[in-house]
């Protein structure tokens, strides 16, 4: 199976360099197109079978925001990222207050 | 800059719950009988340019000296206990809920979308060391530090004032800001410390001692709390 995250060129090659077009042209926006059928139907592979995969491999810290060491620590362990979230999802002016 | 203002804003008068009104034209009123730029949410707002900033920078370290940046902190943070009590009332005429029921990432997300408008910058709030009471707010494009260009000192004395300023009311309790790192030092992005004040006097001590702000993240997190 073709790695998620590896998009190739016209030739079947790995590309060097990616384009935002690059990540437009591999996304099935529907999520209609499964996989299965694709490969029956000798389609090329593309990377993406969702948009939601898709936006999960974006990196939304961008280049410039450097995460904190413990935020990295939290990024590599999945449960206690959920957990972060929930927590973040959750918290009120009043919650905040109460840290300080 | 915004200032109190009078003038309604039409738009919104048409369109009350409309949330997305951030787009150049639909955000300010440009009145050109008055003369005025109203905001949607009727703050009146005047254009500057940056040869103001560095004339309002220079001129007062001219008049003042060192103390120009306890000066534009001391504006800040009035600046942002005002800017809170305007934020209270149009925050909840516009979402029909309480600042204080709101949830806390969305009411700030809220809060910083005006400035984003007006040319302040963008900013990303870090709570992940909000258990050990502080808190990191990256700012990027900062309108100061942007103008002033790369002096090699933290300049951004202007935000941290208006951070401590409006936290302090929202929280009610004392809390003080610093710039830990700034565009003007050649990063590429500002960088506030928010937290108690026997924190933050800590972090000033580090910084002027030449911690990185790096330096100061892990010392916080150590427990590290005096000079």
């Amino acid at each position: 199976m073709t790695d998620l995250t590896q998009v190739l060129d016209a030739q079947g090659q790995p590309l060097s360099t990616l384009t935002v077009d690059h990540f437009f042209q591999q996304i099935n926006w529907s999520g209609t197109q499964q996989r299965s059928a694709r490969e029956n139907s000798g389609a090329p592979e593309t990377p993406y079978d969702t948009v939601g995969q898709f936006f999960a491999t974006f990196p939304w810290q961008g280049a410039t925001a450097a995460p904190s060491a413990r935020r990295l620590a939290i990024d590599i362990d999945e449960a206690a990222f959920d957990q972060l979230l929930a927590e973040d999802d959750a918290l009120t002016l009043d919650d905040l207050s109460a840290l300080f | 800059m915004d200032t109190p203002s009078v003038s309604a804003h039409k738009l919104r008068q048409q369109h009350p719950q409309k949330h997305s009104h951030y787009k150049f034209s639909e955000f300010f009123q440009f009145n050109a009988t008055e003369g005025t730029i109203a905001d949607w949410n009727g703050s009146r707002n005047i254009i500057t340019s940056e040869h103001f900033i560095i004339g309002l920078l220079e001129g007062l370290e001219e008049e003042v000296g060192a103390a120009s940046a306890a000066v534009m902190y001391s504006i800040g943070v009035e600046w942002g206990k005002q800017d809170s009590l305007f934020f209270d009332q149009w925050f909840e005429r516009e979402y029909n809920i309480r600042p204080q029921q709101a949830n806390l990432m969305f009411l700030l997300e809220t809060w910083w979308w005006p400035f984003t408008a007006q040319g302040w910058g963008r900013w990303e709030i870090d709570m992940t060391d909000r258990q050990q009471g502080f808190m990191f707010i990256n700012l990027f494009d900062s309108a100061v530090a942007r103008t002033l260009g790369d002096v090699g000192k933290p300049v951004c004395y202007l935000y941290a004032g208006l951070y401590a300023g409006f936290f302090t009311e929202m929280v009610r309790k004392q809390l003080s800001c610093i710039e830990i790192q700034c565009y003007s030092m050649g990063e590429t992005y500002c960088k506030f410390l928010l937290g108690a004040k026997d924190r933050i006097d800590a972090a000033a001590f580090w910084l002027n001692e030449g911690a990185t702000a790096s330096d100061i993240e892990n010392r916080l997190r150590a427990g590290y709390t005096s000079s």
